[in-house]
């Protein structure tokens, strides 16, 4: 879906891209120009032996102040032109008239709730013809929201909210890809906007399947889904290898000792623990601090699938 | 030249005599100035196979020869080891310290044991930069980035501490460096060597040499701040203890783009030196040139913001910064319609050091143009961080930089070593890179439009043609640099003797024996006439 031309995406997009055109016309226009004079001068005044005559310019005032005029009135124009277009990119429309969708960047994953206070992770669904204002906040590093084809970004940072808008004129999916340095899975904080028509949006609106063909999500499957879309695959692995966390393989009703000595049980209540507040109880040999909390980020729902996914991992 | 028969007399090499204590120990500023050359090429070498590393990981969709963190790092290692190892000493370092005193007419710079003790600090940075690779590398490698951005550097438990004390101390080597240029061009001109008599060449590194001593302090201070904050918990970034992670970005940027025209501005002084020697005729528009290098030195220090157009900014901030970033443009252009005009009405000849001059000009067209929708804010938004940023900067630093240190290393080769190389090597090398580095920056910009953001280690389907092409490209790059190091290198030893001044220039250093000898010029030189006075009283 990456393209040269998003006009029929985003009114704000195309007309991003009518600068982007522009200028590119403009940059042709220069280099072609510089670089056909260099070669219209090599080929035109090479060596064609000792006795050469050479005129020796020293400079010329006249055209010294033409080639400084010129450029300045042309990115004084740029400036203008750029100016205009980003100033009503950046201009948050108020929240009557815009859906307002908080979003939550954390090591490796985007999560987003919605003002119904339902919430998901990786996708974000939002319905034609509406403008979306998002209020995004790190919980750990800086991470960068960037919709490609809608031509916006803006970085998210741990300190304070930023916000970013966008309006999609088309249904389809999109990509989110985070573009400031984050480490390790980088690469792979990657999302999906679903801009929904009408029906759609209204389904999604009352918790059932997109697609009228689906039917519901099982536990299992939804607790799989939120494994990978959460970012707890990151460092739980299924497969017994040691990332940063204790690996997800046989831990339920897994037995052990705790950093402070005492020992603990993975049941139910200790992993739903765990995941809402990670600190409490530390497996010993595993540092403070990795993992963010997913207090008010999941419901008891969600933590609910994930355990039973967790179930089926067994040794 | 009355007293030319008697200097050959006792005419004696500088490179003579050898051995390592006398190299090591040199005060003499030709010699530290190969020294410099020989250290930084390591690291380009070093950075070079970190880039190839990372371009031959990208050749296809998905992990196939490092992991995730070990991508993070071998990035990492290559914008290092270029930025701070290689392209900040660059050509200042190198043939700066060389030409300097021999274009103005000195005996040395102006503190010689200063300039030793920068080599020497460079070296202990350079140290202490390698110290953060021991260790094993999934904990001890640097994953940063070279920007260190916090709070990830705060957290990062890799080599943060080693890698910027490296940093901090490798500022002090370009501080001094810069200081005692200024004192030198201040100071130690011979007498007529008037300010506008001196080679461009001279304003440029004057221009960078202003910004090494007043943008250094400021990295210094911060990576400072960042050492604490990391050792004692002081919190200046961190917002967990009221710091904030956006001031490490607006105080980075206030030293490191500063330093994008260190790297460049020296490199626009090469090409100013080769156009008119090959052209047989006058630089146009000397003053243009050499003001305009000035007036981007200090339109240097108020373009920072460009960086965090995204960063969350207010807008105003973003406003103001856009419209300053402009001003960057208009210098530039200045300074290239003039090197085009030199052309104009000579006599041209296209040896080896003239296409690297021909090529920088068409290279840092593309760069400075492609600098426009990066200030253009309505279009930066969305090329933000995609690999759009990174084929500009590298337009410039390899296509600029690097393309005239090497253009400036064969126009100099026969006066460093007295040796000519050859010349039918010279220019394959030169078509290698030349087409080698556009077949592997070229199809970035497209990348970048399209949205593909930088520092991935794994990327989408979509983007993977690209990607391909790109990584065939630097592998001719890559080469092409064996090609040309090889032939400059192995001319130093088995090449044809070159006569003093083989390409007759007008520059002082060329009315020197090649090699020059160790104390330079025997008599101070009375210096009478402008040094492009090409055309008029001689035919070329």
């Amino acid at each position: 879906m990456l393209s040269f031309f998003t006009g029929h995406i985003s009114d704000m997009g195309g007309r991003v891209d009518t600068v982007q055109f522009f200028l590119i016309y403009l940059m042709a226009f220069w280099f072609i120009l510089c670089n056909a004079v260099l070669v219209y001068l090599m080929l035109k005044y090479r060596r064609r032996g000792k006795d050469d005559k050479v005129t020796p310019l020293k400079g010329n005032h006249l055209v010294e102040i033409t080639w400084t005029v010129i450029p300045t009135i042309l990115v004084i124009f740029i400036f203008v032109y750029g100016i205009n277009v980003w100033t009503d990119m950046r201009t948050m429309p108020d929240d009557s008239e815009s859906y307002v969708v908080d979003v939550r960047a954390q090591r490796w994953a985007w999560s987003f709730k919605y003002p119904d206070g339902r919430t998901t992770a990786g996708d974000l669904y939002v319905p034609v013809n509406q403008k979306i204002k998002l209020r995004m906040n790190s919980n750990d590093v800086l991470h960068s929201f960037f919709l490609p084809e809608f031509r916006v970004k803006e970085d998210v940072v741990p300190s304070m909210f930023t916000y970013l808008w966008f309006e999609g004129k088309k249904p389809g999916t999109y990509n989110i890809f985070c573009t400031e340095y984050c480490g390790k899975d980088h690469s792979q904080m990657l999302g999906k906007v679903h801009v929904l028509d009408i029906d759609t949006w209204e389904r999604f609106e009352n918790n059932l399947p997109l697609d009228p063909r689906d039917k519901p999500l099982t536990p299992l499957e939804a607790g799989e889904q939120l494994y990978v879309k959460r970012g707890c695959k990151g460092c739980h692995s299924s497969d017994g290898s040691a990332v940063l966390g204790p690996s997800f393989k046989g831990l339920y009703n897994r037995s052990g000792a705790l950093q402070d000595g005492t020992s603990y049980v993975a049941d139910d209540n200790y992993i739903m623990e765990s995941i809402k507040y990670p600190n409490r109880k530390l497996v010993a040999g595993y540092p403070a601090n990795q993992m963010p909390a997913f207090e008010g980020q999941l419901t008891e729902d969600d933590i609910a699938n994930i355990i039973e996914y967790i179930k089926t991992l067994q040794e | 030249m009355s007293s030319e028969a008697h200097a050959e007399e006792s005419y004696r090499p500088y490179l003579e005599p050898g051995g390592l204590k006398n190299w090591f120990f040199t005060v003499d500023h030709k010699r530290i100035g190969l020294l410099y050359l020989y250290t930084i090429l390591v690291f380009f070498l070093l950075a070079g196979l970190c880039a190839m590393a990372v371009r031959l990981e990208l050749l296809y969709p998905g992990m196939q020869f490092v992991s995730p963190h070990g991508y993070n790092v071998l990035f990492t290692l290559h914008g290092t080891m270029m930025v701070f190892l290689f392209i900040v000493p660059g050509i200042p370092a190198t043939l700066g310290n060389f030409l300097l005193p021999l274009m103005i007419g000195a005996k040395d710079v102006a503190f010689p044991r200063l300039n030793l003790l920068s080599y020497w600090i460079y070296l202990l940075g350079a140290a202490v930069v390698l110290y953060s690779l021991i260790g094993p590398p999934d904990r001890a490698w640097l994953d940063t980035g070279w920007t260190f951005y916090t709070p990830y550097s705060i957290d990062s438990s890799t080599g943060v501490i080693p890698v910027t004390l490296g940093a901090f101390i490798l500022g002090f080597s370009s501080i001094l460096t810069g200081l005692n240029f200024a004192v030198t061009i201040h100071r130690f001109r011979a007498p007529g060597m008037t300010w506008h008599r001196l080679p461009l060449f001279v304003w440029a590194i004057y221009s960078a040499a202003l910004i090494q001593v007043l943008a250094t302090p400021i990295i210094g201070i911060t990576l400072m701040l960042l050492i604490m904050e990391k050792m004692m918990g002081i919190g200046f970034f961190s917002p967990e203890l009221g710091g904030d992670p956006v001031l490490f970005e607006n105080f980075f940027w206030f030293y490191s783009h500063p330093v994008v025209y260190i790297m460049i501005l020296p490199a626009m002084g090469v090409v100013a030196e080769i156009l008119p020697v090959f052209s047989r005729k006058p630089i146009f528009g000397y003053r243009a040139i050499a003001y305009s290098s000035l007036a981007i030195a200090l339109v240097s220090f108020f373009v920072w913001g460009h960086h965090l157009f995204v960063s969350g900014m207010s807008f105003w901030s973003r406003w103001v910064f856009s419209l300053l970033t402009f001003a960057v443009a208009i210098p530039t252009a200045i300074k290239v319609f003039n090197w085009i005009s030199t052309l104009y009405k000579g006599s041209v000849s296209f040896q080896t050091p003239m296409l690297y001059a021909c090529s920088f000009i068409f290279l840092f067209t593309i760069a400075g143009l492609t600098g426009l929708p990066l200030a253009t804010l309505a279009t930066d938004v969305h090329l933000h961080d995609t690999y759009f940023v990174v084929a500009h900067f590298h337009y410039t630093m390899q296509g600029g930089t690097v393309i005239a240190l090497v253009g400036g290393l064969h126009f100099w080769w026969p006066k460093i070593y007295g040796k000519m190389y050859n010349e039918k090597v010279a220019q394959i090398g030169f078509w290698m890179l030349f087409l080698g580095f556009n077949a592997s920056f070229m199809p970035q910009f497209i990348l970048g439009y399209l949205g593909m953001p930088r520092r991935y280690a794994d990327y989408i389907g979509e983007f993977a043609d690209l990607h391909f092409a790109s990584t065939l490209g630097a592998l001719i790059n890559g080469l092409a640099y064996f090609v040309v190091f090889f032939n400059l290198v192995y001319s130093a030893y088995r090449g044809k003797a070159a006569s003093r001044n083989p390409y007759q220039s007008l520059s002082l250093e060329w009315q020197l024996p090649s090699p020059p000898p160790l104390t330079n010029f025997d008599e101070v030189p009375e210096v009478t006439t402008w040094t492009y006075g090409y055309g008029e009283e001689q035919k070329a």
